[in-house]
């Protein structure tokens, strides 16, 4: 397993595409730091740096999940599937060391993704002479942040592996955002729902949403949803073959 | 013990038999042609013997084993199945080095590969690049990464020019000079006709004929292996 482990970190390193990711967060959360400050200062809020850690986490989720597409879709999508199977032959290993690397990586992106934030808005704070009312940094919502975008990773992962497409395992989630989100509570004539969701889960892992679950509870079913998707990801990749 | 064994190998998808009850075994230190029209089942075969797709019934060992049980596969057998498997955005080094990993293969034997197939100078540029033929070759240090004595080479010589062609006759030659089991399926007859020991022909996923070149021309009264073949796979209807 640790081979297989360190297979799969070689295949995410030797990618360009994990760099412009990884370059992508720091711009983007860094972007996301300065504006939020800004926009603090123009509207004469406090200024918080647990808020200020907070601001790039949806950003930070969706690109884990966009890295983590593209290593378990990206393999069949370039075929390249075949020659890792000639090498480690158990898929269910494969699998298994692909979704830990790519919820790895998904962490690390996050965490890179707060710090550049959180520098970018005490750059921008000092720069405009401004200083911070709240300095305390919630380390449990800080951990929370980075454990979601780690568990919607492996989620992400098995996703790409039963669809095998790239562009249909991100349709998938996307729709599933900005639609399935919104309108399953309404269709269902059941508001508290939304505390179920990924999306409410992962909000109660890092203190926000409307009467969220306890953290545990929701630690316990957003790890249920990952554990799910990888277990049909898992079923069918040992049932069907790769083309 | 056989090298490879194939016994009563079927492959089914829904109604049509892409493999149909086909048995075969291969002894060490031989390069054995893989023969067959278009869909007659040759590649659906290999991908069974490599375990990259599951018989209906059958089975397919390599030394004894299937290859999902192979305890070092790298090792134990060097496959090509296609040049495009290979992620275009990754070198041709680093592609070699990530199917390296597994089977704890040192990057410098990688780097002796790639100047064995003539790739040293293309080792650091991206794969997206690459002609067909680069590919081809990259593909081939691949399946030579765990020095195996077993390889199975699905259409090794496609989109090789002449003197990648002599260049590969040269290569696989040498191979089984080392004891090493080939087997190596592919449409261009006359270049097989140089380079195997033996041959395996297929027809609608069955065995059609078996045994050296030499027999086989005889035994059917044909001057070359395209003659041998028309005969044997005449229209795609079986003798």
């Amino acid at each position: 397993m640790t081979a297989l482990l360190s297979t799969e970190t070689v295949k995410l390193r030797t990618l360009p595409t994990t760099w412009i990711v990884a370059a992508l967060a720091v711009a983007a959360s860094a972007a996301i730091g300065f504006a939020a400050v800004r926009i603090s200062i123009g509207a004469h809020e406090p200024l918080h740096l647990a808020a200020l850690a907070g601001t790039p986490a949806q950003a930070m989720w969706f690109l884990a999940i966009v890295s983590a597409v593209l290593a378990g879709a990206g393999e069949f999508q370039h075929r390249t599937i075949r020659t890792t199977l000639l090498a480690a032959p158990r898929r269910g290993r494969v699998l298994a060391a692909k979704s830990a690397v790519a919820g790895a990586y998904g962490g690390l992106l996050v965490l890179l993704g707060t710090a550049a934030a959180v520098v970018a808005g005490l750059i921008t704070a000092a720069a405009s002479g401004v200083s911070f009312t709240g300095s305390d940094v919630s380390w449990a919502h800080l951990a929370g942040t980075v454990a979601v975008g780690a568990v919607f990773a492996v989620l992400a992962t098995g996703l790409g592996m039963i669809t095998r497409s790239t562009a249909l395992a991100v349709g998938a989630v996307l729709l599933w955002r900005f639609v399935g989100e919104g309108i399953l509570p309404a269709l269902l004539h059941h508001d508290g729902l939304t505390r179920w969701t990924p999306d409410g889960t992962a909000g109660a892992l890092i203190g926000i949403g409307d009467h969220p679950l306890a953290p545990w509870a929701a630690a316990l079913v957003l790890s249920s949803y990952a554990v799910a998707i990888c277990g049909l990801a898992a079923a069918l990749f040992l049932r069907r073959d790769p083309a | 013990m056989p090298r490879i064994e194939l016994a009563h190998l079927t492959k089914r998808y829904g109604a049509v038999t892409a493999v149909d009850d086909l048995s075969f075994s291969l002894e060490p230190g031989s390069i054995t042609g893989f023969v067959g029209a278009n869909g007659a089942g040759k590649s659906t075969t290999l991908r069974m013997l490599l375990g990259l797709t599951r018989p209906t019934s059958g089975t397919a060992t390599i030394d004894g084993r299937p290859y999902a049980d192979l305890p070092d596969p790298t090792r134990a057998v060097g496959a090509l199945t296609a040049p495009d498997v290979f992620h275009p955005g990754r070198t041709g080094r680093n592609a070699l080095r990530v199917l390296a990993r597994p089977a704890g293969i040192t990057d410098r034997w990688v780097d002796e590969l790639l100047e064995l197939v003539d790739l040293t100078g293309a080792a650091r540029r991206r794969v997206g690049g690459y002609s067909t033929g680069m590919r081809q070759r990259l593909g081939l240090a691949a399946a030579l990464l765990g020095d195996p004595p077993t390889l199975i080479l699905d259409e090794p010589a496609n989109g090789l020019d002449p003197l990648g062609i002599a260049w590969l006759r040269r290569l696989l030659r040498d191979l089984a000079d080392q004891g090493r089991t080939l087997l190596v399926s592919s449409h261009q007859l006359a270049e097989l006709a140089q380079t195997v020991d033996g041959l395996i022909l297929i027809d609608h996923g069955r065995l059609v004929a078996r045994g050296t070149t030499t027999d086989l021309l005889a035994r059917h009264q044909s001057a070359s292996l395209e003659e041998l073949f028309l005969d044997l796979v005449s229209n795609g209807t079986r003798p």
